[in-house]
């Protein structure tokens, strides 16, 4: 295998979104396509429409993947899925499909963690070599660091997401998840800071109090002021917990990736930190900090050339798999 | 004499002469990338807060630095300047026997009705073989068990991101401390502890 330019097919199937992406050994993205379920407007991700949807643009997004990387399914070298953590019935469509492939073209089939491809093609993309990683989406809101080939927590929400936090928060004003976009709007608009529950404990932040009281003043106070307080002080606590990652690492650079790496805000506040304690900021193009076939893509490949793939059969997924449970070869 | 000591992530420790003796001055700076109202009242409400736990700490038996001064205006605590080494350094080069200090001193606080909120192993100086808790910008005042685990749970994940080739050992460490000052309680309060690593994103069991 070394030496030799191979392809690797991604398909990522976690939660609202299906992709696919043909990536190459030398971390060239070919082709990335995708389409992004949408539940009714105050709901969220409903898990069987969402597999309903995935299922429904499954070929179409695969087709399209081919013919944008100009190959055909027998050229690719291998096929990589995302085998958690996520919804089941959406992690099935991606496993089906991946292992359809697998088992009809004989190709190698890699299982992959979702989470593991945000940080991986975050480093890729944005060259950073060592980082401390913020992870922020709406699955994970965690500070990880890598170390003796995994990627270890050094903090974490007690409870939700920040994702989460502006899902239900958007959810309750009518909005259609993902709603961090919607908030971002509201938020520039907002003129006065609202006090609400701000906890750090460590390195560990909590949201869930936050989000209770920002949804009980809906109503009580200027829906703009109210997405803008809820953004400062979520943010402001990642950005203390993510400086104080680095403070205590004395790492020099810090990644940001996942959905919320998209908000503007975030960004700007993360940039300071960075000043703060003579860090440089990496933040992936904006099209790939949410889920996308190459996430998977990339870490599949990673894992095909430290020789792990397994049989068709073998295809697990996993609903639940934490970060830290991935061996990481070349990261050891 | 004045010598920037530590830059930390919310402040600066100096040291300086104060009244004609070595003190430590911890100013928390502000953070210009929190909106001004939020950053104001945390420092405030932290260096009140941390003022005040250190002397009551100390009261519950374990070595805190002494407070010489609070500059409330200037976010500052001017304090006792302890010399030595943090505990993160000293595991950092494989020593891992003050965990079980550690483990105690948490469960001298607790007993005492303090959490301390921020149990990293950079907050723990080991000074002529004393061991010294520091930063208790995010203590509580509580008897609450949850809080109590969240220290432990705290505890726990440094110590596997940041050692994880001694983890067991060291963590082993701090909770056979901690059950020497607490007893029975400790079953307990690790017990929980557990439970809130089983409530964190996508676990599915297992804790040694």
């Amino acid at each position: 295998m070394q030496g030799k330019n191979i392809t690797m097919l991604g398909i990522e199937s976690t939660a609202h979104t299906f992709g696919a992406a043909i990536v190459t050994s030398e971390g060239r993205i070919l082709s990335d396509v995708k389409e992004v379920y949408r539940g009714a407007n105050g709901s969220g991700i409903h898990p069987a429409e969402a597999s309903q949807h995935h299922a429904i643009y499954a070929s179409r997004v695969l087709k399209q993947a081919l013919s944008r990387a100009g190959i055909r399914m027998e050229d690719v070298d291998a096929i990589s899925y995302s085998a958690g953590p996520g919804l089941g019935p959406c992690l099935r469509v991606g496993a089906v499909v991946a292992r359809s492939l697998s088992s009809y073209f004989s190709k190698p089939l890699v299982p992959v963690n979702h989470a593991v491809g945000h940080i991986e093609l975050g480093c890729l993309l944005s060259k950073a070599s060592d980082p401390v990683c913020l992870l922020v989406s709406g699955g994970h809101t965690a500070l990880l660091c890598s170390s003796m080939g995994k990627w270890r927590f050094f903090g974490e929400t007690l409870d939700i997401t920040v994702g989460q936090l502006f899902d239900q928060f958007g959810r309750a004003l009518n909005f259609s998840s993902p709603c961090g976009p919607e908030i971002e709007k509201l938020a520039n608009k907002g003129k006065k800071y609202i006090a609400l529950p701000y906890t750090v404990k460590g390195n560990d932040m909590s949201f869930s109090g936050l989000l209770t009281s920002a949804k009980r003043m809906i109503g009580r106070y200027d829906v703009e002021d109210l997405a803008y307080s809820l953004q400062e002080t979520s943010f402001s606590m990642l950005c203390e917990v993510t400086e104080r990652a680095l403070a205590f690492t004395e790492k020099k650079e810090l990644l940001v990736v996942g959905g919320v790496a998209a908000n503007k805000r975030l960004a700007e506040m993360l940039e300071q930190v960075c000043k703060r304690q003579e860090a440089t900021l990496f933040v992936p193009p904006v099209e790939f900090s949410g889920d996308c076939g190459s996430q998977i893509a990339w870490v599949g490949m990673m894992h095909f050339q430290n020789g792990y793939s397994v049989k068709p059969e073998d295809g697990f997924v996993r609903q639940r798999w934490r970060v830290d449970e991935v061996q990481i070869p070349w990261r050891s | 004499m004045e010598k920037l000591i530590k830059k930390g992530a919310e402040a600066e420790v100096w040291l300086r002469s104060w009244m004609g003796i070595p003190a430590v001055y911890k100013v928390r700076k502000q953070r210009r990338y929190m909106i001004q109202d939020l950053d104001e009242l945390l420092r405030r409400q932290r260096t009140v807060k941390e003022a005040k736990i250190l002397v009551e700490a100390r009261k519950a038996g374990i070595y805190t630095p002494t407070v010489y001064f609070v500059d409330l205006n200037n976010s500052t605590i001017i304090m006792q300047y302890v010399k030595g080494n943090n505990m993160r350094k000293l595991l950092k080069e494989g020593i891992n026997k003050p965990c079980f200090g550690l483990g105690r001193i948490l469960a001298t606080l607790h007993l005492a009705g303090i959490v301390h909120g921020d149990p990293t192993t950079s907050n723990f100086i080991i000074s002529d073989s004393k061991i010294y808790a520091i930063d208790f910008g995010l203590s509580v005042h509580s008897s609450d068990i949850e809080d109590k685990a969240v220290d432990i749970h705290l505890v726990k994940e440094i110590l596997s991101a940041d050692i994880p080739e001694m983890f067991d050992e060291s963590f082993g460490l701090v909770k056979e401390g901690y059950a020497s000052v607490a007893g029975k309680d400790a079953e307990h309060i690790i017990e929980r502890a557990k439970t809130i690593e089983l409530r964190g994103r996508y676990a599915r069991g297992q804790w040694g």
